[in-house]
């Protein structure tokens, strides 16, 4: 225990701590809509083993993207425009969203809006939560390109081989819930959800100064 | 009296505050109450309104809650308000009534773009675009997330 003047300053209080009481949003609970997954490894195995592998080898002998046996998708913007587009041919067409929800580095405001754009989107979307390490994954097997956001999508099209297709949605949908997102379709009220977030305020409050009137006669 | 007082011992932080335990109620409930309906009857209705691109009603509402959070004095929390349009206040749902994009601005004469320059724009129906800086820093966090207490009141 140091005696110097500062240590003893430190011991006498100038300002104490309060509560001040904010309200949270009804929705925006992230956890509560990403569709959980029961066993994320064989998941990741086979992303790893089918698609990632073999882009890293394409990559490699140099063969443009156009001539890749599937439709693959990592901008974040070519993939919003993907799943908002309302073009009546292509609405059969089925997707994968792999999503590195968990890796740090991917900003939160980015990955709120992702279930609620697969949710509305009007193909048939399954989305893919993927474990810790999974953004290092995408980048190890990209390596043209950054990959910051975390997001690949796998257009299900005719161009990509239907038992390879099936060979994943299988494995994927037996592990799988689907999404749900209830408030946009039938709403239940519920309970406000207040926060205490901490703050400070100095112990005594400056008194207001009196303004001197001088006196009149 | 007095003895009790004296006994209670205060706790003093490293940096000379004054430690305190949370409050176990809160004022302001009913108003707390009344902005979390309004906030949640301004979703529904744009989610179920009638005509898609004017969301009248659902713009009203969220106008009222606005309204009701400066007079009261009522806080809410930065999720939420980022959910709301600031001119039109429409609800800010994505392809509904907003349309979220990435854009780069660098202008460096490198073909690679750098992407601490990265910039999230939600544009909403009525022009307004917010702009998030989210490259900047890729981990940031609000405040009210980063380390607080939280309680659920129960709703009558």
């Amino acid at each position: 225990m140091s005696n110097s003047l500062k240590a003893l300053d430190k011991k006498i209080a100038k300002r104490r701590q309060v509560y001040k009481p904010l309200l949270d949003s009804p929705f925006i609970r992230e956890s509560n809509y990403w569709p959980r997954i029961k066993d994320q490894k064989i998941v990741t195995h086979l992303l790893q083993n089918s698609i990632l592998n073999k882009c890293k080898h394409f990559e490699s002998s140099s063969i443009p993207r156009s001539e890749w046996p599937w439709d693959i998708l990592f901008d974040f913007n070519e993939i919003i425009s993907f799943l908002s587009s309302t073009d009546s041919h292509d609405k059969d067409d089925s997707a994968i969203l792999f999503v590195c929800n968990k890796d740090q580095d991917i900003p939160a405001i980015l990955l709120q809006q992702i279930p609620i754009l697969c949710y509305l989107s009007q193909r048939k979307v399954s989305l893919i939560q993927l474990p810790r390490g999974s953004l290092q994954m995408f980048q190890e097997a990209i390596t043209d390109r950054a990959i910051d956001n975390g997001l690949l999508l796998l257009r299900g099209n005719s161009k990509l081989d239907s038992s390879f297709v099936r060979q994943i949605e299988y494995s994927i949908e037996e592990d799988t819930n689907p999404l749900t997102i209830p408030w946009l379709e039938s709403l239940k009220y519920k309970p406000s959800d207040i926060k205490l977030v901490k703050s400070s305020m100095p112990l005594q409050q400056n008194k207001v100064k009196k303004i001197k009137t001088p006196h009149r006669k | 009296m007095k003895t009790n007082k004296s006994k209670k011992s205060h706790q003093i932080d490293e940096n000379g505050m004054l430690l305190a335990d949370p409050p176990k109620d809160i004022g302001n409930k009913e108003k707390f109450q009344r902005l979390n309906y309004l906030y949640q009857l301004s979703t529904w209705t744009t989610m179920t309104g009638i005509q898609p691109n004017q969301n009248g009603l659902a713009r009203l509402y969220s106008k009222d809650l606005d309204l009701i959070s400066k007079k009261t004095k009522t806080s809410i929390s930065p999720n939420m308000k980022r959910s709301i349009c600031k001119k039109c206040h429409r609800i800010l749902i994505p392809t509904i009534t907003s349309k979220t994009i990435i854009k780069n601005l660098s202008t460096s004469k490198s073909k690679k773009v750098n992407p601490k320059n990265d910039v999230l724009e939600c544009h909403c129906q009525c022009g307004v675009i917010k702009r998030y800086p989210i490259g900047q820093n890729r981990n940031y966090k609000l405040n009210s997330e980063k380390d607080n207490t939280s309680t659920a009141l129960d709703s009558t």
